[in-house]
């Protein structure tokens, strides 16, 4: 669920996302901007969660392989 | 978005008693009229307070938060203040309550340890927890931001050091504004995504090394990842350390600056000190000088009489020897005749010479040798006397120093003066660095800057050349990489491989991003800056803004140049038009509060930045004085965007009622 | 005849006016200013000047000078003898001549008018 004001932001990474990297959900990305915008002011929260969006992704992209 | 619904004051500043501002939920323009000295900058300070617990001044900072209670309230028993700020942010009602209040054990306080602070926030009814609070008001008002929200006219020239480059108010300023802008999302993101990949990266080079087809490479690449680490790690503090020496260069530029004045003074002192000694010694040489001449110049005076003496000398000597020619003459004379008496002949023509004429020539004999008699021995005695005399005199050197002694006088004076001047010139000198106060270590200033300086270019050419060297390592590393990638055929090498890959495009999604989002922005804000700048500027020869790296704004004239410097007039005009285009762009949005926007703008410019008010925030609170701006045309120019208009009545110099 | 002096010893006044000239550092010592204090009197005053009637007049209450350090190259005294050729008593005049100069300077240095001395001796 992406804030309507990060949508200039979103839209930004989202437009790369889609031209060169396909591969990776546009989810993932809103997830991180979310985490790291909820948490501006306590970076180590921002970095666990991002952390683990990325890690959940990974796994899941790997167990999808599968 | 944010938006103020109400505050509540009690006992803040002037504002005696408990008194309400009702911002209403509409979007608008709230104007607050009032003299000076009724509290304009109290109410700013209010919400400052009210949202971060600090209170700015603009002379300085507060001594004590004791200042800010109303005085009547005190001496009549009510101590400390509060201020409740009810808000709305994207739907969700909050109401701030921040207290200053005598603790529960003291009757009547008498110093700021007499008080607690106190603060909670509520929402939607229900009361946060501390960490929650602080939470919710860092992410909907970072302090680090709210010059952007709570605007003070009155501090404008912080923005004239965005266009300059390694001022710590600038970069202050900057990073404020990347953070309203959102940059820091994007930044972090990428750092902790940075952090994943190498994580990842870390379990590809281990896996590598258990695969058997892939062992070597996966060593190769352990190695590789040490340097890599050992080169960044060197970077890292060797970056940290440059930091400080810029931190350093500042600080002794600073004081270079502030010193520049009194080290001047200590440079001249010693050039006049050197140059007075110099002085001195020629001084003194001219006067050893002097002394030497003036030994033997007394005789050069006597020139004149010794010459006097020794003219009357010669004429006497030339009268006697012309008495001793005239006998040798006459002697010779003397003898031709008496030869012709005796041969009575004459000698020249050899006639007779008569008995008569031989009387006439014996008598003429008689004559010349009495007459030619030549010198006594007395004269002759004289005559040696006066030789020697005038010898003598003669023999006494009386060289004429007069001119030399005046050059040497003159030289004295010329030097007298200006030991006098430069005395004097030490004397102002020494006073006015007394004055100054402690001038230990001004004078070294220079020579450390200049190896601070030193130290950078050496450090700056350091890391280049551990960044060439780190640079080499990766692409080292990238080449292992991809042979790894070549040879993974299954099992973990090749899960830990495909992970990384991911990973890897999420971070270069967000490193683009960064990239793309701050040109963008910069693209947007110098737009959307324009637009409210050309409505704000009387100046049609303006056609608009240039937005640089540091988010500085130029103002372009329509023959496309840059304008160099700007009135303190268009630096309003300017600092306005960056703040609406902020709020138009970034993430975090809210009110405008202003107090004294208008500074020595002319009416013109006043009403332009009136009618542009609703177009820049979507709630905007205006602090003006009675008469800053006509209150006639400011509401026509407002029309139904302005909700309400507050007056700050004076009841007595310390209390302030809003009406 | 009289005899002649073997020291010269200038009169208190004089003595006094050659210290505060000496003072202005143009010349190396005291008698350096009593020399240039005689070649200013003989020069200006010359025929003012009665040596054998000062020679009563001026005390010698001053500093006081051996002939043979005044006069190392007996300038002072050929000199005198050659312009007062009436005496045989040379250093008598010096002293004389010395005292007369000083009066005269110090006159001079009280009107302000002694310095450059450069000026003076034209």
């Amino acid at each position: 669920m992406t804030r309507t004001n990060l949508k200039e932001l979103t839209d930004v990474l989202e437009e790369i996302r889609k031209t060169d990297f396909p591969d990776i959900p546009a989810e993932i990305i809103e997830q991180i901007v979310s985490a790291q915008y909820d948490n501006q002011d306590d970076r180590p929260t921002a970095r666990i969660k991002t952390m683990q969006i990325v890690s959940e992704f990974l796994q899941s992209a790997n167990t999808a392989q599968n | 978005m944010l938006h103020f619904l109400s505050m509540t004051l009690s006992n803040f500043g002037p504002y005696k008693g408990t008194q309400t501002i009702d911002f209403s939920n509409r979007s608008g323009v709230t104007i607050f009229w009032g003299d000076n000295g009724r509290g304009k900058t109290t109410l700013l300070n209010a919400f400052r307070y009210a949202l971060f617990g600090t209170i700015q001044r603009r002379n300085g900072v507060l001594r004590s938060l004791r200042d800010m209670e109303n005085i009547e309230g005190r001496d009549e028993g009510h101590y400390g203040f509060s201020v409740v700020l009810k808000m709305d942010n994207d739907g969700t009602i909050y109401e701030l309550t921040r207290q200053y209040r005598p603790l529960k054990e003291v009757t009547v306080p008498n110093s700021d340890d007499d008080y607690e602070k106190v603060m909670f926030l509520k929402k939607d009814g229900s009361f946060l927890s501390p960490n929650d609070t602080e939470h919710i008001l860092n992410i909907i008002m970072p302090e680090q931001v709210s010059r952007f929200f709570l605007f003070d006219g009155e501090l404008l020239q912080e923005y004239e050091e965005l266009l300059e480059n390694e001022t710590s108010t600038g970069d202050r300023i900057k990073e404020a504004i990347e953070k309203i802008l959102g940059v820091p999302v994007l930044t972090n993101g990428l750092v902790d995504v940075r952090e994943c990949l190498e994580n990842y990266d870390k379990l590809k080079s281990k896996a590598a090394q258990k695969d058997t087809k892939t062992r070597q490479f996966g060593l190769q690449l352990a190695a590789v990842d040490d340097e890599i680490t050992e080169h960044s790690k060197l970077i890292e503090s060797q970056k940290a350390k440059l930091s400080d020496l810029y931190k350093e260069k500042m600080t002794l530029t600073q004081k270079s600056e502030e010193t520049e004045q009194v080290r001047g003074w200590i440079t001249s002192r010693d050039n006049a000190r050197r140059l007075l000694q110099q002085r001195k010694d020629s001084l003194s040489q001219v006067r050893q000088n002097l002394c030497t001449i003036t030994k033997d110049a007394w005789k050069g005076m006597l020139a004149e009489r010794i010459q006097l003496v020794a003219d009357e000398l010669s004429q006497q000597i030339a009268a006697l020897e012309k008495r001793k020619q005239n006998k040798v003459v006459a002697e010779k004379f003397i003898i031709e005749i008496k030869k012709a008496c005796q041969d009575h002949k004459c000698p020249v023509c050899e006639q007779e010479i008569s008995d008569e004429y031989i009387g006439i020539l014996e008598e003429r004999i008689r004559k010349s040798e009495s007459e030619f008699s030549g010198l006594s021995e007395d004269d002759k005695e004289k005559l040696l006397s006066l030789q020697g005399k005038l010898s003598g005199i003669r023999a006494l050197h009386t060289a004429d120093r007069q001119r030399e002694i005046k050059i040497l006088e003159d030289q004295v004076g010329t030097l007298q003066i200006e030991i006098g001047s430069l005395s004097q010139e030490i004397s102002e000198l020494t006073d006015k660095i007394t004055k100054y106060g402690d001038t230990s270590g001004v004078a070294g200033i220079a020579q450390q800057l200049a190896a601070v300086i030193s130290k950078i270019d050496i450090t700056e050419k350091g890391i280049k050349d551990e960044q060439s060297v780190l640079d080499k390592a990766k692409e080292s590393r990238t080449n292992i990489n991809n042979l790894i990638n070549r040879q993974a055929s299954g099992g973990d090498l090749l899960i830990a491989t495909q992970q990384y890959a991911l990973c890897e495009q999420i971070s270069k999604i967000f490193e683009t991003g960064m990239t793309k989002y701050r040109e963008k922005l910069k693209k947007n804000v110098e737009k959307d800056a324009t637009e409210i700048f050309v409505h704000l500027s009387s100046d049609k020869d303006y056609i608009g803004l240039q937005i640089h790296d540091n988010y500085g704004l130029s103002i372009v004239h329509k023959s496309g140049r840059l304008v160099p410097g700007r009135s303190s007039g268009f630096e309003h005009i300017v600092a306005l038009s960056l703040i609406g285009a902020l709020h138009k762009n970034a993430p975090l949005r809210g009110p405008i509060i202003m107090d004294s926007p208008f500074g020595r703008l002319d009416p013109t410019h006043k009403q332009n930045i009136v009618q542009q008010l609703p177009e820049m925030a979507e709630q905007s609170i205006l602090l003006a004085y009675t008469g800053e701006i006509d209150n006639q045309l400011a509401r026509e120019a407002l029309g139904n965007t302005l909700i309400r208009e507050y007056h700050l009545v004076r009841r007595s110099s310390m209390n302030t009622n809003i009406e | 005849m009289a005899d002649d002096l073997k020291n010269i010893r200038l009169a208190a006044n004089a003595s006094s006016v050659a210290d505060s000239i000496l003072e202005s550092g143009i010349f190396e010592d005291k008698i350096a200013v009593a020399k240039f204090a005689l070649a200013y009197a003989i020069k200006n005053f010359f025929n003012e000047i009665d040596p054998e009637y000062l020679d009563h007049i001026y005390d010698s209450n001053g500093s006081n000078y051996n002939i043979g350090s005044i006069d190392e190259d007996q300038f002072l005294s050929q000199m005198i003898l050659a312009i007062y050729p009436q005496t045989t008593t040379p250093y008598r005049y010096v002293r004389v001549l010395m005292d007369f100069g000083l009066d005269k300077l110090g006159d001079k240095l009280r009107e302000g008018t002694l310095y450059p001395i450069s000026k003076i001796m034209i």
